[in-house]
């Protein structure tokens, strides 16, 4: 039993700590229930928390409650397509910040399609930040396609000058470990070799779990806390990182040429095998659901892109000759159909709030005349 | 922070493999301390500095040294008031060097980050303490290079604790190699990065007001929120702040050198001085020590001494109306403490209720009450008028808003 005893007087330099003395180990009926009611205290805490947690995969609400302004992208799309959203849509956009950037929202861009009397035409875009080809594949295998879906992929030569193409999945970006990537396609040379083995598949889940925890905590219960407490309604997330931004100067599409240029330097390479393996991956899973798939070049300027990297852009459009010798697809480049501005621009890819209204206008055209009889 | 890299641990696993191979050469041991130190602060100003602005804080920083060194060495010799005046003043001059930077054109913003202001007031308030103690007598003899390491000991270096010279200088000179050191300082460590990571960044943080709330909107919410807000800063502080002096207690003991605790337990003080005497230990000492005996010795009562004591640890962490507003009620908090303490030995039923456990539970909340209710100040500490509305709102139970 503990005994605390307090001195009348107490100097600064005799800690308190020295009065508290142990006078014997027995266990009282006190100590139990003191010690039961905090563990049991510990243990609904947790269970409430592990609630909440299982909970994320079932409800969209959930996911959209987690997700951080601007950044978080990732855990936003994934929502989406955990929450069936994907599954019904009759297309699907995926891609980089290109495309994300390139489109109205989901709302906003239905609303468009409505207008052009597509009214039960749903769009899911499911483009993310630098979303890489594994990324894609991780998240067209975890929404189950239907057959006759269409899936619009930008997809574009920058995929060969990715720093950490796998970076983002290895760190759990998407909250979900590629557990199921790695058991359907170990032999399709998608992912590097390390991922088959079992101590970074452990640390992929542990990574996994510390993403969401990370969530609950930065977001959720924050957002939760400072709704009830302060009154303060924070916005779960906003689709473009680049709203205001005005069009580069000429210096800074320079300094962005150069990074480039040394990134395709270092990474084509090593990413080349990645990318072709990777597409057909995707293509294939997706044409064994009967879906229908258009490999789309992302919003350029003046073919700028192509003249600058001729090599990488002659590299890939290769990779997509030999792709489609075997594999069903459609190619689409919207840009043939746009009279694009220098000032539709950011930089080479991204667009600004005019670009965008410019593209989605081409995209549901495109949609419009795509659209099966029965549709509209 | 510096405690939360990853690559931190691996050079100060690398450093304490150097520290103790050297032996029981002391002399050595310093320049390792030095040597290690040294780096950690360029690494620092680096991070957190623009190079030319870094250059400049360097230099001073040894021009400071080597100033302070030798006024405590010719204050050791001739014990003159004007030059112990001269040598306590002398580290402060370093806090010039952004604003005169900025307005010399040397440097393109005055952004600093938090952690060089907070560093440079504990490498200030080393060099006061080692030429006050010169001046006293409290030391006898130093010599240039343990007088460095003990400025610039890297583990208490960005936020303390601040140790004093002469147990510094004797716990390196006297530390011996023993497995306690490492036990002691892993459960240091884990139980810092604990409160720290998990208590306040993890928990507390989300209780505190979002970016998204304006001071003015701070100053309307609820009496419930404001009490709130105060309650998860405190907290927030107290977590944050224990969990990294835990941590700097546990690196320093890999080097066999045990630092002064920063924290005995603030949060179970049933009354505002027993707060003050366990809540930031080695500042409050300091203040205690070089701020308010001397002047109770000069004015020969208790008064304006406590007032100046918590002025000047308001000064401290900033010097701007919030900070001095919270000074000042801490101030006569302590000094109605004293008046009520003294008037109460006058009753002896009242003493009696004072050992009851009922007393203390009170007293625990109405000191726990008081310390959060100075948190009103530090919202929006440049801005009187809503310091004191916010202040105000919190007493009276939102009566006046």
């Amino acid at each position: 039993m503990l005994k605390v005893s307090f001195p009348a007087k107490l100097k600064h330099s005799q800690p308190i700590a020295t009065h508290i003395e142990v006078e014997s180990t027995s266990l009282t009926w006190r100590g139990i229930v003191v010690t039961a009611g905090v563990a049991g205290l510990f243990c609904l805490l947790a269970l409430k928390f592990a609630a909440v947690a299982l909970d994320w995969s079932a409800s969209q609400s959930h996911w959209y409650a987690l997700t951080d302004t601007k950044k978080d992208d990732q855990a936003y799309v994934m929502a989406k397509v955990l929450s069936g959203d994907a599954a019904k849509a009759d297309v699907i956009i995926l891609g980089t910040s290109a495309a994300r950037e390139a489109l109205l929202t989901d709302i906003e861009f239905s609303a468009q399609l409505k207008q052009r009397k597509l009214k039960k035409y749903r769009t899911v875009n499911l483009a993310t930040s630098a979303q890489s080809l594994i990324e894609s594949l991780l998240l067209v295998d975890t929404m189950q396609p239907q057959p006759g879906q269409t899936f619009v992929f930008f997809v574009s030569p920058t995929a060969l000058q990715q720093d950490r193409p796998f970076h983002s999945v290895e760190q759990g970006g998407f909250l979900q470990t590629p557990e199921s990537l790695i058991q359907r396609y170990s032999q399709h040379g998608v992912f590097p070799r390390y991922w088959h083995r079992a101590p970074t598949r452990l640390l992929y889940q542990i990574r996994a779990a510390r993403q969401k925890l990370y969530r609950l905590l930065n977001y959720r219960l924050k957002y939760w806390v400072h709704a009830k407490a302060y009154g303060v309604n924070q916005q779960n997330y906003a689709p473009y990182q680049y709203v205001g931004g005005k069009a580069h100067s000429a210096d800074m599409r320079l300094a962005q040429i150069k990074a480039f240029e040394a990134r395709f330097g270092k990474n084509t390479e090593a990413n080349l095998p990645y990318v072709q393996n990777g597409l057909r991956a995707i293509l294939e899973h997706l044409n064994s659901h009967g879906c229908r798939v258009v490999i789309a070049r992302p919003p350029e300027f003046n073919d700028e892109f192509r003249k600058s990297f001729p090599r990488p852009n002659e590299q890939f459009e290769t990779v997509l000759r030999e792709l489609n010798q075997s594999i069903r697809f459609e190619q689409l480049n919207l840009n043939e159909t746009i009279a694009w501005e220098t000032n539709d621009f950011l930089d080479f890819t991204h667009v600004t709030q005019t670009g965008r209204i410019k593209w989605s206008n081409a995209l549901a055209t495109w949609l419009k005349d795509q659209a099966p009889p029965s549709k509209p | 922070m510096l405690f939360q890299s990853s690559l931190y641990f691996l050079r100060l696993a690398i450093a304490v493999l150097i520290y103790w191979s050297i032996g029981n050469r002391v002399r050595a041991r310093f320049f390792a301390i030095v040597v290690g130190s040294l780096g950690v602060a360029l690494y620092l100003f680096r991070k957190n500095l623009q190079t030319n602005i870094a250059l400049i804080f360097c230099a001073a920083m040894a021009i400071s040294l080597l100033l302070s060194f030798r006024l405590g060495l010719a204050i050791m010799k001739k014990r003159r008031q004007i030059l112990m005046l001269a040598g306590l003043a002398l580290p402060f001059f370093i806090f010039l060097i952004p604003p005169l930077g900025t307005s010399l054109g040397l440097v393109s913003s005055p952004t600093v980050s938090w952690v060089v202001p907070v560093s440079l007031g504990f490498f200030a308030l080393r060099q006061s303490h080692f030429i006050f103690e010169c001046y006293r007598g409290g030391i006898k003899n130093a010599d240039f290079v343990s007088y460095v390491a003990y400025i610039l000991f890297f583990p208490s270096l960005i936020a303390g604790p601040l140790e004093r010279y002469p147990k510094f200088i004797n716990q390196v000179t006297n530390a011996r190699l023993s497995w306690d050191h490492f036990g002691v300082a892993t459960e240091r460590l884990i139980s810092g990065a604990f409160k720290k990571f998990v208590i306040a960044d993890g928990l507390i943080a989300a209780a505190l007001p979002p970016a998204e709330l304006s001071q003015t909107a701070f100053a309307d919410v609820s009496w419930w929120s404001l009490v709130f807000a105060c309650a998860a800063k405190f907290l927030y502080v107290y977590f944050d702040f224990a969990g990294y002096t835990d941590m700097a207690r546990g690196t320093a003991r890999l080097f066999g050198i045990e630092l002064i605790s920063n924290f005995n337990f603030p949060l179970l003080r049933s009354n505002l001085a027993e707060f003050w005497r366990s809540w930031h230990i080695s500042l409050s000492s300091f203040l205690r020590d070089y701020v308010y005996f001397p002047l109770v010795a000069k004015y020969r009562n208790t008064v304006v001494p406590m007032l100046v004591t918590m002025l000047a640890s308001a000064a401290w962490h900033g010097i701007n109306p919030g900070w001095l507003l919270w000074g000042a009620h801490h101030g006569i908090g302590l000094v109605c403490l004293a008046r009520f303490q003294r008037y109460a030995v006058k009753f002896p039923w009242l003493a009696q209720f004072r050992t009851t456990n009922l007393w203390r539970a009170v007293a625990t909340l109405a000191t726990w009450y008081y310390v959060i209710l100075g948190f009103a100040f530090t919202w929006c500490v440049d801005d009187i008028s809503l310091s004191l509305k916010i202040y105000l709102k919190f007493l009276t139970f939102g009566l006046v808003a």
